[in-house]
């Protein structure tokens, strides 16, 4: 009990920690249940694999900072941010294109590297290897930029970007929640009656969503028309053959 | 200047002393006690650590250091601790890459000069040439292949070497008697083979035995004999300890891993239930890198149809495996007798079938339901088989799985009037089918095994079939060791069943009879009136009475009684799948007949997705 408490203030502390004191420990308390669960995956997990533990704890604490929901933080495992979460970060407007900014680790130019007594562990890294997507230097730009109102990004083919922090958090949140809602389904896969119902209002809700989205890009020179007209196409063909389908049987 | 995280040992490398620099943050030293735990006198600056503990929690260790700026002075102990736990893992890197073996001449090679003296059959020496190619090893060799006989030969071959000076089995009790007489069969001058039973290890051992539970029980005595010299480790029936971290034994072994100079795991069920039993074995053999030895596939709720061709490839340089036909031993002959659902019984099954139909949403399916339908697979097995078994529920003396409430039958079900009237009317129609059996056995003077996983089926048998004089074994009847004064016990009861030519039959319920039962030159006959999901129970307990050792001439017989339009079917189906998996994932087509019995490692009745899935299908009445 005493050793899980002293892990779970770890974990609080740690990311206070990356924030620079930025976040309080007020910002944590209603999360005591979602940490708590936190640990005990992490622990059932790091000495199996302690990459996919970090994986897992990074994950979710990226959704605690999003300020997600215990339940949805429930659907988080090592494999959700590869499984859901870059899917479902594509689909929001301040994140299409700029995924891998978000999830890969650029080398920090501070850091030492020639820090004593470390090449022993050379091959025990634990956390992702170069080229593997994280939700590691996402947390940090969460952790980070507590406090401030934009979040920069250098992004490759744009440069330095600045989003408001409230609408990066917002649309963080939103899509892990996309990707937790997705998570679920696929758990409940024996759950076959309901499965293809489900799975099309799934697609009316992604229909209406992409309507809105198109709203605020059309406007925009670099919107790809086409592209989308030949989507929209596509998913015409497959709603008539599953239609057909239906009335067949 | 940097801040400095020193490690030294203490307690002849037992420990590790982790002491923090002034300059070490806070928040790090946190994650240290997080990760660690806070033995010691002074927590806040410094903290002991089991070496085990710590080589097995250090992955976390060099980010954290990177992202603190935070070095570590190693004392040359320590240091070379890490540096064996790295060798080991690029060790198995290279394993991976080129799987090589030595030939029967480098094998004799090995051997020459040593105490090791005993004539191995070809398939032995071929298995012990890929072992001695290993640092670690598994052996999933069939029972009867002589796994405990190569396991002394590698032993002998590794002491000659000077890699190791002596050798830990952990067994369960009843191998005990194989590994003190194989040593005397094995060696012109036999090592000294002590059986640790608490207290000190004699100094004059060289080879320790000890079961699993004295293991977790006795941990620190037995991690300091293998620490104290350079030794060889050995899980034999390994799949015990499949639970890994999250079991005692599990956790007692790996921690014990990391002492050995060389680590062996044997089993012939590496993988009885799921390919994750796996991960436990390969863990031991190979600290902390199962999960790098076996695909992603095994880890995922539902498995793609063929992570069992990506197992078989992923673990193939990692073990040797004798199958079954290479036993030269005659095939059993296997046949499932149909038995019809009729009168009374097919009433009751039906009643129960629908009451829990309309009980359950059908699709559902999570873990948390488990436990609630090992109670209904106990209800439908009951009702295929016994029914006047229903409103009695499970025995005192059933294995802790098996135990059950008797069935609550709802007011206005049809079974209220059904149930009572069923056992004053009818005798199940597979005892009919049973008796008739063993009565042409018993003829022809070949005595029955009968399996039957319900102690109240042993209690009715038992006088059914009272002419045949049967023995029985339960959980009820007690063995010589824990009261040697019973007027009946398991020996008393396997003895009869052995000599008596008035005892033709032996009735046993799979979960209480392992302990060192071979019945393979007795008998040749086994009937099982009901088998559950479980594959493991069945696959452990054909061997009983097929194995090596028996007459190649000799006949042997195994029928299954499936009751039509039961779950039994059901049962029969998803049996013969896992066993078809095992086969495909151990390259091994006659993987069907292996092992013995195993009362510490019973499953619950109902144990993966899949099981659920078809239970949920025969509800519905799909099947």
């Amino acid at each position: 009990m005493v050793q899980q408490s002293l892990r779970m203030l770890t974990i609080i502390r740690e990311v206070q920690a990356l924030s620079e004191g930025q976040l309080p420990l007020t910002k944590f308390d209603d999360a005591r249940q979602s940490i708590s669960e936190l640990d005990d995956d992490y622990e059932r997990l790091k000495k199996n694999d302690p990459t996919a533990a970090a994986r897992l704890r990074d994950t979710r604490l990226v959704a605690l900072l999003s300020d997600v929901g215990y339940r949805e933080m429930r659907l988080i495992d090592e494999a959700f941010l590869e499984d859901y979460l870059v899917d479902a970060l594509e689909e929001q407007d301040s994140f299409r294109g700029r995924v891998d900014v978000l999830l890969m680790e650029a080398p920090k130019a501070q850091e030492k590297t020639d820090l004593p007594g470390l090449d022993v562990l050379e091959s025990m890294g634990g956390h992702a290897t170069g080229g593997e997507r994280s939700a590691a230097p996402l947390l940090s730009i969460l952790a980070e930029t507590a406090g401030h109102e934009r979040i920069k990004l250098a992004v490759p083919a744009e440069g330095e970007i600045a989003i408001p922090r409230e609408r990066f958090v917002s649309e963080l949140k939103a899509a892990i929640d996309t990707a937790a809602a997705d998570a679920r389904l696929d758990r409940e896969k024996g759950n076959l009656l309901d499965r293809p119902l489900a799975f099309v209002r799934r697609a009316i809700k992604h229909l209406a969503t992409a309507a809105e989205a198109h709203e605020h890009a059309r406007a925009d020179a670099r919107f790809d028309k086409a592209a989308l007209q030949s989507a929209l196409d596509d998913l015409q063909r497959r709603h008539a053959a599953f239609v057909q389908k239906l009335g067949d049987e | 200047m940097t801040a400095i995280l020193s490690i030294t040992t203490r307690h002849a490398a037992a420990e590790l002393d982790i002491r923090r620099s002034q300059d070490v943050p806070e928040v790090l030293w946190s994650r240290v006690l997080a990760e660690w735990g806070t033995d010691g006198p002074d927590p806040a600056q410094h903290i002991y650590v089991p070496v085990e503990r710590f080589l097995s929690q250090l992955d976390w260790l060099a980010p954290a250091c990177r992202r603190h700026q935070m070095g570590i002075e190693w004392d040359t102990e320590a240091r070379a601790l890490v540096i064996a736990a790295q060798t080991q893992r690029s060790s198995r890197q290279v394993l991976a890459a080129a799987a090589t073996s030595l030939d029967a001449d480098e094998v004799q090679a090995r051997l020459a000069g040593g105490r090791f003296s005993r004539v191995l059959k070809s398939f032995q020496v071929r298995d012990l040439g890929r072992l001695l190619s290993m640092p670690n090893g598994a052996n999933f060799s069939v029972p009867g292949a002589g796994k405990t006989s190569v396991a002394y030969a590698l032993y002998e071959a590794e002491r000659l070497a000077k890699r190791v000076g002596r050798l830990l089995v952990v067994a369960p009790l009843s191998a005990f008697d194989s590994w003190i007489r194989e040593a005397k069969d094995c060696f012109s001058i036999a090592p000294e083979v002590a059986r640790y039973d608490g207290g000190a290890i004699p100094r004059q051992a060289e080879v320790c035995l000890v079961n699993y539970q004295r293991l977790a029980g006795s941990y620190g005595e037995l991690s300091a004999w293998v620490r104290d010299a350079p030794s060889h480790v050995i899980l034999d029936e390994a799949h015990r300890m499949k639970r890994g971290w999250t079991g005692e034994w599990g956790r007692a072994s790996l921690n014990l891993a990391y002492f050995a100079v060389r680590r062996d795991v044997l089993s012939g069920t590496p993988a009885p239930q799921s390919f994750r039993d796996l991960e436990a074995l390969f863990d031991f053999a190979w600290p902390g890198q199962a999960r790098q030895i076996l695909p992603p596939a095994v880890f995922e709720r539902s498995p793609p149809a063929d992570a069992a061709a990506r197992v078989a490839i992923a673990i193939t340089p990692y073990f040797v495996r004798t199958t079954k036909s290479e036993l030269s031993l005659r095939a059993p002959k296997r046949e499932v007798v149909q038995v019809p659902l009729e009168g009374l019984q097919r009433d009751i099954y039906k009643a129960l079938r629908d009451q829990y139909a309309g009980q359950f949403p059908l699709s559902r399916r999570s873990r948390t339901d488990f436990a609630k339908m090992g109670e209904v697979v106990m209800y439908l097995l009951e009702a295929a088989t016994n029914p006047a078994l229903l409103p009695a529920g499970g025995s005192q003396y059933d294995d802790i799985a098996f135990r059950h409430p008797p069935l609550e039958i709802p007011s206005g079900s049809p079974l209220t009037d059904l149930l009572p009237n069923y056992a004053k009317y009818e005798t199940p129609r597979k005892f009919v089918e049973l008796a008739k059996f063993v009565k042409a056995n018993s003829g022809a003077g070949r005595k029955t095994l009968i399996w039957t996983n319900f102690v109240r089926n042993i209690v009715v048998l038992e006088k059914l079939l009272a002419r045949y004089r049967p023995a029985i074994i339960h959980g009820g009847i007690p063995s010589e060791v824990s009261q040697p004064n019973a007027p009946r016990t398991r020996e008393t009861e396997l003895s009869r069943f052995r000599t008596s030519p008035d005892c033709m039959v032996l009735i046993a319920n799979p979960a209480a009879t392992s302990e060192g039962v071979s019945l393979h030159r007795e008998c040749h006959e086994a009937i099982y009136v009901d088998r559950t999901f479980n594959a493991g129970q069945y696959l452990q307990s054909i061997d009983r009475i097929h194995r090596l050792g028996m007459d190649p001439e000799v006949e042997t017989r195994i029928r299954f009684l499936v009751t039509d339009d039961t779950i039994d079917q059901v049962v029969d189906r998803r049996i013969a799948e896992k066993v078809e998996r095992l086969g495909e994932v151990l390259s091994d087509a006659d993987v069907s007949t292996m092992s013995l019995p195993d009362d510490e490692d019973y499953g619950p009745a109902i144990d993966t997705d899949e099981d659920l899935v078809a239970l949920f299908s025969h509800l519905r009445g799909e099947s």
